[in-house]
């Protein structure tokens, strides 16, 4: 079963210059214990569908339409005290930058207990107990509890930050770039550690990154997003080996590979559009080689090609 | 070939600020290693990577190159000339020859400036060009060739006006125009997205060939360092651990820490399973870096000899250098 | 040729002058800054205020009633009639053409001293800032000095020293206001030259004189705009006060001189309130006209303010 399903999404930013359809119209669904890898340029809406499913978004922006069921539920019809329960009790996140996330005049160890404490009815004694075993378990040594934020490296921030998210042993993470910042040794280490813990506390992971290689070394199954839309949706090897939309295909195309330095990485001509006024019919076709005048006109839907492997293009399944 | 730029036992170091209480208690000044005896060689025509984590020196090392800072000690030639021993007007002329792409084109720019005045900027100062003419010839070449088609499209815009593409392509004019010799690419694609990057690493080598021009490109990416240079160093804590022909090196690290970086970098292959690297503790302290080899301390050969005693600096292939006692005949 | 788009043809970028260009350049920035500056309705109404007291200023030998000094105009004391919509002073002059008057030299001393102390300021900031060391040391000691004196106390003694003239009082209140300025154009100073552009301009071989002129004074000036208009509010009530206490320049009628008379001729006790209320109402409504247009001018120069 589902743990997670998002039906038809939509998330609109009302600015002064227009309407932002930053997320317009996006399904995917997260099974148990799975990693989910959600991919895309920045300002395609990745981001905003993590905010979405938090229930994070903030003035002036708006979740206009969908679902978004969590164990069967509704997200969206619910009232904001039942939805404190459910996020970050049963949905936590680790944010872009979250190093910086920490408050610097306090221990880490006390910031963690802060955040049990708050959803959590125990004493302090128990939760800084919980808090140093959270800690061990992210490869931290527990007698750091007691240490200020600014005596960690950034890979160890970085851990610290997942054991808070973990603190009330969710189902979900939701991970925004949680490596974006780091070196790759730092970032091969949180990385691992993710796996590790996915497999141990059988968590399911939405991992959202611009970087495929990443993507490619966590994830389970995969969708690439372009200008606020599901582009292409498969299991991880089958995107991988046998991309089909042509921005799939570019956009693994454009990554060099040190297993291949000869391969040339190739470019996509061309920027991504403005979310206030895409472009009509397929938003890729001002950048796509192989664009009809049909691409021009008639936006393409995500179709089945076999195997659960969706494209929505219109030169791929007819 | 001709060697362009010889380094020689390059060292920089910054002299850390101290609080009231270090200040009262201990007399000692304390310094960052940034850059701790570094030498190298690039030859005319290549593309030279240097590589490495946040904080191991490689950005500094650039600066240093084109004299953007001054060194602590050694000596860095250019065509034979040290760059150090020059004086103003000298060091002027020798500017024109060497130049710098920054990585962040959202600050390497000058918000107030259009781009004709920023591409301008190098020929006002280097008085190229008779009349305002012959300047926006040159100006409209230059757009023409780093492909800001066409260029009267561009030249009366601000930096806020244009893509991270398209500003990092301005910087790019502003770097050649004076036709350097030698330039410094200091991560010139990290911040941009993904899907243009190649486009402005095919630039980059269209331009070499174009004008003759040799790099250094300094970067944390070592998959976009494996299709782009020629050669690689690897840098750790102010020091080069490794340095060779690029496949030479990716295929085959030697120093155990270029092993364990290259280990690192992420595939974009799903199904691709790597020979596991475990990777112990974290980057050293440049203010009090560990004695002996640097590394020792994370490196799962390590001897009591790699404790004690720097390993030098060895070829031990044909063009293929390390740091490490492992590979010491 | 549309001087305000963003293109040139070849031929015409290459034929068309430099003025020309600085021309084409400002009339888009000044229409981009407009574009902006509308959307504030305070700024709109802060401008329009000033506006009115700035037309007051110029045509005044054309509006006022009669001449500011001109004795017996009418019947000393008297209050607002037809004849003297102000009311008349102690030796039956017109308030209300001394007020026209008035608005001129009062609007000039508070915008040359404030424009001198932007200018003392950005100078001393940006040498201090850019510079370092013993000069900033020197300079930022100097600022200090002046900022902690008390800044009424030091006024009065210069001004006494100077001698009674409106260039004197500009002089005096530029000389007490600078050191703010400085203190803020030095901190952006410090940050904007580790700016990744000026290190680019470095590594071109630009030398200070260009960087500092060049890449740092434009991206400074901006942020000193508001702080310029908002000084100036200081400047005019510093006027008025100096004015007031008898330090003023008694060839000139302004709006503080005014008070000062009034004060001097038993004005206040006689209770001739036309005399004293309306010097003070100009005084606060320009206050207010300026303090609205820095805060748009703020809103819009710091994106951080600028919103929805």
């Amino acid at each position: 079963m589902s743990l997670l399903e998002v039906n038809n999404l939509k998330t609109y930013f009302y600015t002064l210059r227009g309407v932002v359809r930053a997320v317009d119209g996006i399904s995917f669904h997260i099974d148990e214990g799975m990693a989910f890898g959600l991919a895309g340029e920045s300002g395609c809406g990745k981001s905003t569908t993590a905010l979405s499913i938090m229930g994070l978004i903030k003035d002036p922006g708006k979740i206009v339409d969908g679902e978004i069921v969590f164990e069967g539920e509704d997200l969206l019809k619910k009232t904001k005290e039942e939805l404190n329960q459910i996020r970050w009790k049963k949905i936590s996140m680790i944010f872009q930058g979250a190093m910086n996330a920490f408050n610097p005049v306090h221990r880490v160890g006390d910031q963690i207990v802060e955040a049990i404490l708050y959803h959590e009815n125990i004493s302090r004694e128990e939760a800084w107990e919980k808090a140093e075993k959270l800690l061990e378990m992210v490869g931290i040594d527990p007698s750091r509890a007691k240490n200020y934020p600014h005596e960690f490296s950034g890979g160890m921030k970085q851990r610290a930050m997942i054991a808070m998210a973990l603190s009330c042993n969710p189902k979900l993470v939701i991970a925004d770039e949680p490596t974006t910042a780091l070196d790759v040794i730092v970032q091969k280490q949180v990385l691992d550690l993710m796996k590790e813990l996915q497999k141990k506390l059988k968590l399911s992971i939405m991992l959202i990154s611009h970087d495929l290689s990443v993507i490619a070394q966590m994830c389970d199954s995969v969708a690439i997003m372009y200008a606020g839309k599901i582009v292409e949706y498969a299991d991880a090897i089958s995107l991988f080996k046998e991309p089909q939309h042509p921005y799939s295909k570019g956009l693994i195309n454009s990554f060099p590979n040190i297993l291949n330095p000869g391969k040339k990485p190739e470019s996509i001509p061309g920027q991504p559009p403005s979310l206030i006024n895409p472009p009509p019919g397929c938003r890729f076709h001002p950048r796509c080689p192989f664009a009809t005048d049909k691409c021009r006109e008639v936006e393409p839907h995500l179709v089945n090609i076999g195997n659960k492997h969706f494209v929505a293009c219109h030169l791929i399944g007819g | 070939m001709d060697p362009l730029i010889r380094v020689e036992g390059l060292k920089k170091l910054f002299p850390v600020r101290k609080g009231l209480h270090s200040m009262i208690f201990s007399r000692k000044a304390e310094y960052v290693h940034a850059v701790d005896g570094v030498s190298f060689t690039i030859s005319k025509g290549e593309i030279f990577g240097l590589a490495g984590e946040s904080g191991c020196g490689k950005t500094t090392t650039g600066r240093l190159l084109l004299r953007l800072v001054e060194p602590t000690e050694g000596s860095v030639y250019f065509e034979g000339e040290d760059i150090f021993s020059l004086s103003g007007r000298e060091l002027m002329r020798k500017r024109r020859e060497m130049q710098m792409i920054f990585q962040d084109p959202y600050k390497s720019l000058d918000p107030k400036k259009t781009v004709k005045d920023i591409i301008n900027e190098p020929l006002s100062i280097h008085k190229i060009g008779k009349n305002r003419r012959e300047k926006l010839e040159i100006i409209y070449e230059m757009l023409e060739a780093v492909k800001l088609t066409p260029p009267e499209d561009y030249l009366f815009k601000y930096p806020h006006e244009l893509s991270g593409g398209e500003r990092q392509r301005v910087a790019i004019a502003r770097a050649i125009i004076l036709k350097p010799k030698f330039i410094v690419a200091d991560e010139p694609v990290s911040m941009l997205d993904v899907s243009i990057r190649a486009s402005i690493l095919d630039l980059m080598i269209e331009l070499k060939d174009k004008f003759n021009l040799t790099y250094l490109y300094i970067t944390h990416d070592l998959s976009v360092a494996s299709y782009l240079c020629n050669k690689l160093a690897i840098m750790y804590l102010g020091k080069l651990v490794e340095l060779g022909a690029t496949l030479d090196l990716v295929k085959d690290p030697l120093h155990p820490y270029t092993k364990m970086l290259i280990s690192a970098v992420p595939v974009p292959d799903p199904t691709y399973k790597r020979e596991e690297i475990r990777i112990r503790g974290e980057v050293g302290n440049p203010i009090n870096p560990p004695p002996g080899c640097r590394f020792h301390p994370r490196c799962p050969f390590a001897t009591d000899k790699c404790r004690e005693i720097e390993p030098d600096f060895n070829e031990v292939k044909d063009g293929h250098f390390v740091a490490c006692h492992l590979f010491q005949s | 040729m549309n001087l305000v788009s963003t293109q040139l043809k070849k031929a015409e970028s290459i034929e068309i002058s430099p003025f020309k260009e600085k021309l084409h350049l400002l009339g888009r920035s000044i229409k981009e800054f407009w574009k902006l500056y509308r959307r504030s309705k305070i700024g709109l109404i802060g401008l329009g205020m000033l506006l009115f007291f700035v037309a007051v200023a110029l045509t005044a030998p054309l509006i006022s009633p009669y001449d500011p000094w001109q004795r017996k105009t009418g019947e000393p004391f008297s209050g607002p009639s037809k004849e003297h919509p102000l009311g008349t002073d102690d030796m039956g002059r017109d308030i209300l053409s001394q007020i026209i008057w008035g608005t001129r030299i009062s609007l000039l001393v508070g915008f040359i001293a404030s424009l001198s102390a932007t200018l003392i300021g950005v100078t001393v900031g940006m040498i201090s800032g850019y510079f370092g060391g013993t000069i900033d040391n020197i300079l930022m000691g100097l600022t200090d000095i002046i900022l902690i004196l008390p800044t009424i106390p030091l006024m009065i003694v210069i001004a006494a020293y100077l001698g009674q003239s409106i260039w004197n009082l500009a002089l005096v209140i530029a000389i007490v206001s600078w050191p703010s300025t400085a203190r803020i154009v030095r901190s952006q100073t410090l940050s904007l030259k580790e700016e990744a552009f000026v290190e680019a301009a470095r590594s071109i071989g630009a030398g200070h004189i260009r960087i500092i002129v060049s890449h740092i004074l434009p991206n400074v000036l901006p942020i000193i705009l508001a702080n310029t208009v908002l000084r100036m509010v200081g400047a005019i009530i510093s006027e008025a006060g100096l004015s007031f206490l008898g330090l003023g320049d008694p060839t000139h009628q302004s709006w503080g001189m005014i008070l000062y008379y009034a004060q001097v001729a038993g004005g206040f006790i006689r209770g001739a309130w036309w005399w004293i209320v309306t010097p003070g109402v100009c005084i606060t409504l320009v206050g207010v006209s300026l303090t609205f247009i820095g805060y748009a001018l703020d809103e819009i120069i710091n994106p951080r303010l600028r919103q929805r």
